[in-house]
């Protein structure tokens, strides 16, 4: 069973990206009947040099390189990486490394020689009309860079979808048993304009799996400012305070012609500072909306099954908002909600272990290099290499949601890679040991040891592939032990 | 082992003058210290043998990273100043004759540090395998 997962637009990579996170910490993507889904990405974006088009890209890249590793083809108990996503090219093979997320969608002309404007005659009523529905900058600028919010546009250039080879090959791997869902914003032009275009051409294509299949979706409404446009800035085009009518627009059309079974809203009004407007290197860090849109994903697998009695027109759709315990400008495991606890702590799971992995690296003494065959050679291996880029951009990551407005602040963030304190912000480990009459500080020492316990139960199963060894040890280790929060 | 450190035992006795008390006394130092190899060797393996419960059992089965080479060593080190110290006031107790054997007696101290040493080496090597401990200093299985 898969989840074919399109993100559209910025906003839909940028909540692919925390997803991506989020599955790496080991949180499951598993359907109504408890079964594991496979998630299969689908990329829309035209505009490829977008820093966050390549860092999604990448960050999905080393995902499904880490996981090829860990699973070698077999399934993967309880452990990082769990989820299987899997690119479209690579979907029905064994091997899911060097995966290929991006579809070539890039435009290099302008929308007006895309509709081909110049070769109608100057003084026909099709000219009169482009130029009435479209303003010069529109027609001049380059698609390359985007619809920059122009759903106008976008809705006319992603139109021959059908046209492209992902989606015939999106159409013709569909299968029984699979989902659809869809990420986009609705205030900005490619996601408001190519998430009601992908329904439709999925209720009309050929594949009668995939025009009855369920559809889920979240349209993410505004989240964040922009400063004001200057006057003499090329890059003027997208001005924030036009966000709600684009959005009250699109919310509007969707009501009317829109047909899905669950509909997911998410919004911030608590920005103090805006993003610097520039749209062609929006430059600014992953926000928690980001984060908790990509929780819906998740959500909508687990709870809508893929195979409905009625036929799409005839369903209800079921709308969803996600809401926070308290509205407080920084969240952390108490505010956040009771909820998103579970989803938290699996991150708190994946934090503690990028320390770990990096601490015990260095500990030339741990049993465990000897007995298990964690030592120099392993670590120095490609693996390795690829799991502390990865690391490195889940810190990152964790960083931005940490200092964005507003901020996702619930662990205790540590550059240096140290384990004095528990990694959960104003809480501390409710589990120390003592030594005679002195307390043994938590730290390294109390995961080491409990994967000292765990060896045992390991060498049992007589696993061959020591990647998935060393994650589901130490996954099992530091979850045993994460759990004594206090 | 003794006399090879310190020297015969003849030597220590003929040390004496021929006076026959000082003679008489040299010898039963030296029957005393005879008595007492099986006592201190006894002694020996019993903190040999509590040092490496406490190291392989209880240390072990507590975080705090005690699978380190220095706190095995750290525990070998305890293990023999302890048994220098028993030695030394087991030998010190039980031969109460007033002629000087502080040679003998250094030695003797020595020595059982000394098979300590080993004792807990060869019991680290043969019997932690045994145990939940997986201690990296001479871990053979």
């Amino acid at each position: 069973m898969s989840t074919f997962l399109f993100c559209i637009g910025g906003t839909g990579l940028r909540v692919m990206k925390s997803l991506t996170m989020l599955l790496a910490s080991g949180y499951k993507a598993c359907n109504e009947k408890g079964e594991s889904e496979d998630i299969i990405p689908v990329l829309i974006d035209p505009h490829k040099s977008l820093d966050e088009f390549t860092n999604c890209k990448r960050t999905l890249d080393k995902y499904c390189e880490i996981r090829s590793m860990i699973t070698r083809g077999s399934i993967l108990e309880d452990n990082f990486f769990h989820t299987r996503m899997v690119s479209l090219d690579n979907l029905g093979l064994n091997d899911d490394g060097n995966p290929n997320f991006d579809y070539d969608l890039r435009l290099d002309c302008s929308f007006g020689e895309f509709i081909k404007k110049s070769k109608l005659p100057t003084d026909s009523v099709s000219q009169d009309l482009i130029n009435l529905l479209y303003s010069e900058s529109n027609i001049n600028r380059s698609l390359a860079v985007g619809f920059k919010g122009s759903p106008n546009v976008g809705c006319v250039v992603l139109n021959n979808f059908e046209d492209q080879n992902w989606f015939q090959d999106f159409t013709s791997k569909f299968g029984q048993g699979d989902k659809v869902f869809i990420v986009a914003s609705v205030f900005g032009g490619t996601g408001a304009s190519g998430f009601p275009l992908l329904v439709k051409k999925i209720r009309s294509c050929g594949n009668t799996y995939l025009q009855n299949t369920s559809i889920g979706a979240i349209a993410v409404m505004p989240y964040f400012e922009l400063t004001p446009p200057k006057k003499e800035d090329p890059n003027n085009d997208i001005n924030s305070s036009c966000f709600i009518t684009k959005t009250k627009a699109a919310l509007s059309y969707y009501d009317k012609e829109l047909k899905v079974d669950g509909l997911y809203y998410i919004a911030d009004d608590k920005q103090q500072k805006p993003y610097t407007n520039d749209e062609e290197l929006q430059q600014n860090g992953t926000h928690f909306i980001e984060f908790m849109a990509a929780t819906s994903v998740l959500h909508y697998i687990k709870n809508t099954p893929a195979e409905q009695n009625k036929k799409p027109a005839d369903r209800k759709t079921e709308y969803y908002s996600i809401c926070i315990d308290k509205n407080a400008e920084v969240l952390n495991w108490d505010n956040i909600g009771l909820a998103h606890q579970e989803i938290v702590y699996s991150l708190l799971n994946y934090y503690t272990f990028t320390i770990v992995n990096e601490l015990v690296k260095k500990e030339n003494d741990f049993p465990l290099r000897n007995t298990s065959g964690f030592n120099d050679t392993f670590y120095n291996s490609g693996f390795f290499q690829l799991l502390d880029e990865f690391n490195k951009d889940f810190y990152k990551w964790l960083k931005e949601l940490n200092d964005n407005d507003r901020a996702f602040a619930p662990f205790r963030l540590n550059e240096n890679k140290m384990l004095n304190d528990f990694p959960l912000q104003g809480h501390e480990f409710s589990n120390t040991k003592k030594c005679l009459w002195a307390k043994i500080p938590y730290g390294l020492s109390y995961y080491l040891h409990e994967m000292i316990l765990l060896e045992k139960k390991y060498k049992k199963r007589n696993m061959d592939n020591v990647y998935e060894k060393y994650t589901e040890m130490m996954y099992e280790a530091i979850d045993n032990m994460n759990k004594f929060i206090k | 082992m003794l006399e090879l450190l310190i020297g015969k035992w003849s030597d220590f006795i003929n040390s004496f003058s021929p006076d026959e008390v000082e003679m008489e006394a040299a010898k039963k130092v030296q029957v005393l210290f005879e008595n007492q190899y099986l006592i201190i060797g006894v002694v020996m393996f019993l903190l040999v043998a509590v040092t490496w419960l406490i190291y392989y059992l209880w240390l072990n089965s507590l975080p705090g990273l005690f699978y380190k080479s220095r706190y095995w060593f750290t525990a070998g080190a305890c293990c023999t100043v302890l048994t220098g110290i028993a030695t030394f006031f087991i030998v010190k107790l039980q031969i109460n004759i007033n002629i000087p054997f502080d040679r003998y007696l250094m030695g003797i101290v020595i020595i059982n540090c000394v098979y300590s040493i080993i004792a807990y080496f060869f019991i680290s090597i043969f019997f932690n395998s045994f145990t939940n401990a997986k201690t990296t200093p001479f871990k053979l299985f």
